[in-house]
């Protein structure tokens, strides 16, 4: 029986002083309010991404509205000042780079350059070598281009440029045909600059590089020409 | 002794702070929108799967999805995965398509970032790309719409056999349905799946036919045109011999 009311006095007595505590630690740290602040600040945060995603899809929408009619009505404005903002609007719209397209366009710059070259008009061509190099140097044509612009600075006897063309071709396409032609040219103004030595050891150097190819004997014979 | 005990635990129960957040775990703009019959409404769901019932369709939706009812009851989907049952006739939006669904029809949409993937899981929709073109989907195929370029042509893939474990999967984590509707749904998916997948083989078949032989075709007129290249070098190469050595 004593046992018993110590028993139910000592849980009384914890559970007053645990009440008594947690009142005193909740008038001191109530973390209610906090927890209250932070909940309402994420439903903020939240709503003002929703609100986002929502204006993003107009945005979307509005996007795509544009790019239903403008193409259209750019085919009927001509590209000039007055349309340079319906243009610039059109860019948005715009998604991946046409592949054929460039390749087509690559082809056109190369072919115009090159009917300039066979027309003999080798200051034009090697103006529009110069660009399309410039323009497009991942083009499959690039070798040749050097190649036609080495020999358009040579035919208009521009033998700097056509020296530092050929050396760039050295540089970018060791192994090509067309690289032995152009050290064959450089040979060749080597000799015209009275520069004999120069010349002999590149006609070496295409003999040792490319002996089996039929450039092969272009260049003894010249080598032959400058020894004698 | 009991009596003692119990009053101790009601007294340690009121002291301790127990606190249920009754968050929502919907946003709804404006607020409670959902439950009003018309107007504009968007809907965002923040946690788990939700259903939004209105006369015209029914919609389950995943987590993080957002759908927006428009004024003129046209319901557009924005972001994430949704099963939608047509209950009347109703049109469906969307970034890139728009669906047109007939009483009963139950199609499965997967928005992503640059493209609309739509399903037909019952009946026979029509999807409208962004320039009006009309696709058919008939049940168990599914095709993907994206957005129009700057040459102001749609972006959209050819109907395929939908991605049935896929389906399997979406279903049990969005739709609200009973497990036994769901293998109901699908056991009569399932026939259906098996033709469009038969026929889809057969149309491979043939196209790649086809394309075998275009290829064919292209690696004549290649070799045609390297032919061409090369005689075209051969005279350049002879035209600077001519220049270089002999003139």
């Amino acid at each position: 029986m004593k046992g018993q009311f110590v028993f139910s006095f000592t849980l009384l007595l914890v559970g007053f002083w645990m009440s008594v505590f947690v009142k005193f630690h909740m008038y001191f740290t109530d973390p209610k309010i906090y927890l209250n602040e932070i909940n309402h600040l994420k439903h903020e945060v939240e709503m003002s991404k929703f609100r986002q995603e929502l204006m993003r899809d107009q945005v979307i929408e509005f996007q795509m509205e544009v790019a239903k009619l403008l193409p259209n009505y750019l085919k009927t404005k001509p590209a000039d000042e007055a349309n340079y903002p319906l243009r610039n609007l059109a860019s948005l719209i715009t998604t991946e780079p046409n592949d054929k397209f460039l390749n087509s366009k690559m082809r056109i710059a190369f072919s115009k350059a090159k009917a300039s070259f066979r027309e003999k008009d080798f200051k034009k061509a090697s103006k529009e070598l110069l660009e399309f190099i410039d323009k497009y140097p991942f083009s499959i044509d690039i070798a040749e281009a050097f190649f036609l612009l080495s020999e358009s600075y040579f035919q208009i006897e521009d033998f700097e440029r056509s020296l530092t063309a050929i050396e760039k071709m050295i540089e970018l396409f060791p192994e090509s045909e067309l690289t032995a032609f152009a050290m064959l040219r450089m040979g060749k103004i080597f000799e015209y600059q009275d520069r004999p030595e120069e010349a002999v050891d590149i006609y070496q150097t295409v003999l040792k590089v490319f002996p089996e190819r039929g450039v092969a004997s272009q260049a003894k014979k010249s080598l032959r020409s400058v020894e004698l | 002794m009991k009596r003692v005990t119990r009053y101790f635990l009601f007294l340690m129960a009121s002291v301790v702070n127990v606190q249920v957040q009754g968050k929502s775990s919907v946003l709804q703009l404006p607020e409670n929108c959902s439950q009003e019959v018309s107007g504009l409404c968007s809907i965002k769901a923040l946690k788990g799967r939700g259903l939004w019932e209105q006369k015209e369709w029914k919609v389950e939706y995943g987590q993080h999805s957002i759908l927006k009812r428009e004024n003129d009851g046209v319901l557009r989907l924005i972001k994430g995965q949704f099963f939608i049952q047509a209950q009347e006739k109703t049109i469906i939006e969307s970034k890139y398509s728009k669906v047109k669904l007939e009483k009963g029809d139950y199609v499965w949409v997967e928005l992503g970032f640059d493209r609309d993937m739509i399903a037909t899981v019952s009946g026979d929709v029509e999807v409208n790309d962004l320039n009006g073109g009309e696709h058919k989907l008939p049940a168990a195929y599914s095709n993907w719409f994206a957005k129009i370029n700057g040459e102001g042509e749609v972006n959209y893939g050819s109907p395929q056999p939908l991605n049935f474990k896929k389906l399997i999967r979406h279903l049990a984590s969005i739709s609200q349905m009973e497990k036994r509707q769901i293998v109901a749904l699908l056991e009569g998916l399932h026939d259906l799946w098996v033709a469009a997948i038969d026929e889809t083989q057969k149309r491979s078949l043939a196209s790649s036919i086809k394309l075998i032989e275009q290829d064919k075709l292209r690696k004549k007129q290649v070799a045609k045109r390297l032919a061409e290249i090369q005689m075209e070098r051969k005279r350049i190469r002879e035209f600077f011999y001519k220049k270089t050595f002999l003139e």
